[in-house]
């Protein structure tokens, strides 16, 4: 290659012989040394270890040797003699030494077999006391799984013991139970007669009101046929009339339906008609605008119309639905709807034709005293214990206006045909004027006593209110001014909500009296015309028929009067 | 290739005699013990031939030392043992006397001064290490990456088991150079005694194309001026300084592929 044959010569020549050299020096020289130092090193090792095992060899062999010489000085006590003499008997008996040497050796292998035997037993001795312990330790763990067990048998038997007692109880309610079960159905069994017994009579009173029933129908027809004869022998009279005079007459019939008219009210001086109206206090009266139907209204939960005009009274229907007393009575205008207010917070609604339940006005949260429908026949106005006024309407059956009086309403009246006011009488003796269009109270009158009642004469001008301090005043309406006080001996005001009124053609004023009486004032002249004396409680209430012919009171029991002038 | 099997051959069967004495302070026996001789390849590492002289004398040391590591000694200088055995000689005995005495060690390890070495595989890292890095130098590494770690086993076999052809059948290639250029530096290791070996990059061309010699060398890296006397060893030899140093690297290299030279000044 270029780098060693261009400068080649002497510089590799001379490395070549330095190193030829240098090996020479360093390893040729002594090599053979080293070579021959370590194989004598080796050698001398392995000569070492040869001595140590020859002397090890030897050893052994010294030992065995020695156990030997024991083993024959020990054994052959008489070997010894007998040598002793073999040495006399010289070579002679070979022979013994030999059979005895045969003897030792198998004695000896007798000897190892006893010590084989007795390495094997003492093998299975400490394999059977492996086996011992073993055996221990599984007896150990049976005590204690038994140990467990026993303490288990302890715990379950409590158990049981309580569960025995328990069950013991249990029976014993058991018993009870069933005793009084059998008690029961005994009780059970008799009720279940007796209700068999009743349901016979049941069934016979039924058909007893059956037989009754097909009675009153028949009767019903027979008097349906004889008022239908009646009708016909008043039309041909009529026809016969109306053919004799050819004069002709033009009945209103309007003038027919309208409200009888009343020129003077009679003083009414005698009862002619005196009957229990209802089960407990009757608590209202009104008659309606024709006169035609009484109403009253009482603590029994009804409200009964009646017809007084003949020689009997005669029961026209009886109105339920209410679920408390009843405490005002309204008929409307055209007399087909009739309006119950009612302790039980509502006010109701029926037709009178039908005798039904209209509507239900609900929405108060105290009695409802008073209750009045507005000259539209569709708006209703009651007035309540919850010192508000609700204004409702019929058509929507619900309240349009809730009025806050700010004392509990007594009694409340529409002013005027427009019922554009409304009067309301209160507890904290004061009388209210509302009007319906604007918001606010237009008006007050304060008097010296809880106003009982409110009543406004026909011609709209005066307000009767019956005051608590035993007096009767008459405000004019348009003076909002008392005109007149009517008191007197003896008469008190019963209750707060007794009922007082003007005749019809407002001559008169009528009240009941705490004691029964009935007391009745001449307007024009303030004096007191009559005391009437015919109940025996608290008069409550009183109205004037509509034609001012005669006058209705009732009182606390039961009872209602009619009173007339014959 | 630049292939002169004569000197490397040469080059290859170096040895040194060693004589190895146990520590008298770890010798455990009555007798002074027999100090024990063996030649040593100087291309080896100390740790690849003490198996012997170790077993040797681990019967003669104390039994809580028996675990211990063997540690070499000349003249009361530890050898570092990551050091071919020829350089240790060089520059420890430079064959003033033969066979070179050696005390073996087996308690009060020098740490400041040696690193420890527990197997052998420690030291088959140190030498692929300084293999990888001796041809970084030469050829930026790629051949030494490009073979297979099966080649590399053989490189390490070779030097263990000291089969010259096992060995140089690799090494070859290590060594390859185009003929214009050489090697891209040359790598080698300038030994001075008492200081750490200095190790610089040398091209062996100059710019104008003349061959760098060894004398080159010492010019440039040589700290100290050299006097009459002083002497510069490779693999044991002086070296004549006009001689290139890309042919020094291909044929006196140790192994590792490094030019190990000694400086040994005249004084010491």
């Amino acid at each position: 290659m270029a780098w060693s044959k261009s400068g080649g010569g002497d510089w590799r020549q001379q490395i070549y012989n330095n190193l030829r050299e240098r090996n020479k020096k360093e390893y040729e020289n002594i090599s053979d040394l080293i070579q021959l130092h370590t194989r004598l090193f080796e050698q001398s090792e392995t000569l070492k270890a040869e001595i140590l095992q020859l002397t090890i060899q030897n050893e052994k062999l010294q030992q065995s040797n020695l156990q030997l010489l024991s083993c024959g000085g020990g054994g052959s006590g008489g070997g010894n003699g007998g040598g002793g003499g073999g040495e006399c008997g010289g070579t002679a008996s070979p022979g013994v030494v030999q059979k005895l040497e045969q003897k030792i050796y198998k004695l000896q292998e007798e000897l190892t077999d006893l010590h084989r035997k007795k390495s094997e037993n003492s093998q299975q001795l400490v394999e059977l006391n492996q086996c011992l312990q073993e055996r221990e330790k599984v007896v150990a763990v049976k005590d204690n799984k038994l140990a467990e067990y026993e303490s288990d048998l302890m715990i379950l038997r409590e158990e049981l013991a309580n569960k025995e007692t328990a069950l013991a109880d249990v029976q014993a309610i058991n018993q009870v139970l069933r005793d009084e079960y059998q008690t029961l159905n005994l009780a059970f069994t008799a009720l279940e007669e007796k209700y068999r017994k009743e349901k016979e009579e049941n069934r016979d009173l039924i058909d007893r009101w059956m037989a009754q029933k097909a009675k009153d129908a028949e009767k019903l027809n027979l008097e349906n046929d004889s008022i239908l004869r009646k009708r016909q022998m008043l039309v041909e009279e009529q026809l016969k009339e109306a053919a004799r005079e050819p004069r002709q007459v033009t009945m209103d019939d309007k003038f027919a339906c309208s409200p009888p008219l009343c020129l003077m009210a009679v003083l009414p001086s005698k009862a002619y008609h005196k009957f229990d109206a209802h089960d407990g206090e009757v608590n209202s009266v009104c008659f309606s605008p024709q006169g035609r139907i009484l109403a009253t209204g009482g603590v029994d939960r009804k409200l009964k119309l009646w017809d007084i005009g003949h020689a009997v009274v005669e029961a026209r229907g009886i109105l339920t639905g209410s679920n408390a007393g009843v405490t005002a009575i309204d008929f409307d205008a055209e007399e087909s709807l009739i309006l119950g207010a009612s302790n039980d917070f509502a006010s109701r609604v029926w037709t009178v034709a039908d005798h039904r339940l209209r509507h239900t006005l609900t929405g108060h949260s105290g009695k409802v005293m008073a209750a009045r429908f507005l000259s539209e026949s569709a708006k209703v106005v009651t007035g309540s214990h919850d010192r508000t006024l609700k204004i409702w309407d019929l058509r929507s059956r619900a309240c349009i206006r809730t009025i806050f009086a700010g004392s509990s309403c007594n009694d409340l009246v529409p002013s005027d045909s427009a019922a554009t006011t409304i009067i309301s009488g209160h507890f904290d003796k004061k009388i209210r004027f509302w009007d319906t269009r604007t918001e606010q109270s237009a008006n007050e009158v304060s008097l010296q006593g809880k106003i009982t009642s409110l009543s406004l004469s026909s011609d709209g001008f005066y307000l009767l209110s019956c005051v608590r301090d035993d007096s009767l005043k008459i405000l004019d309406l348009r003076k909002n001014h008392v005109i007149h006080t009517f008191t007197g001996d003896g008469f008190h005001v019963g209750a707060d909500y007794t009922r007082a009124t003007f005749s019809p053609d407002a001559t008169y004023v009528a009240v009941g009296s705490g004691d029964g009486a009935l007391y009745i004032w001449n307007v024009n002249t303030a004096k007191l015309e009559k005391t009437l004396r015919e109940h025996t409680s608290c008069v409550v209430a009183c109205t004037w028929h509509p034609s001012g012919k005669s006058l209705v009171s009732c009182d606390r029991g039961k009872k209602v009067i009619a009173w007339s002038d014959f | 290739m630049a292939e002169d099997r004569e000197i490397l051959r040469e080059v290859w069967d170096g040895r040194v005699p060693v004589c190895v004495q146990l520590a008298s302070e770890d010798c455990n026996t009555l007798s002074a013990p027999d100090p024990y001789y063996l030649m040593v390849p100087r291309l080896s590492y100390f740790p690849l031939v003490m198996d012997k002289v170790r077993k040797h004398f681990l019967r003669l040391i104390s039994q809580d030392l028996q675990e211990a590591e063997m540690w070499l000694e000349s003249d009361g200088m530890p050898l570092k043992w990551h050091y071919p055995v020829g350089v240790l000689f060089d520059l420890h005995c430079g064959g003033a006397s033969l066979p070179w005495a050696l005390t073996a060690h087996f308690s009060h390890f020098p740490e400041q001064d040696l690193i420890r070495c527990p197997t052998r595989e420690v030291v088959e890292s140190h030498f692929m290490s300084s293999l990888k890095e001796a041809d970084g130098l030469k050829h930026r590494g790629q051949i030494i990456t490009n073979m297979q770690s099966k080649d590399h086993k053989q490189l390490w076999m070779g030097l263990c088991n000291d089969k010259f052809d096992q060995f140089w059948a690799i090494n070859r290639k290590l060594m390859e150079s185009t003929p214009e250029e050489g090697f891209k530096f040359i790598p080698f290791r300038l030994h001075c005694p008492f200081q750490a070996p200095i190790q610089r990059l040398i091209r062996p061309l100059t710019e104008d194309g003349r061959r760098v010699t060894l004398a080159d060398l010492l010019l440039e890296f040589l700290s100290v001026p050299s006097q009459e006397g002083d002497r510069v060893m490779i693999q044991g030899i002086e070296v004549p300084h006009d001689t290139p140093l890309q042919w020094l690297s291909e044929h006196l290299s140790h192994p590792d592929n490094f030019l190990h030279i000694c400086y040994i000044s005249v004084q010491s």
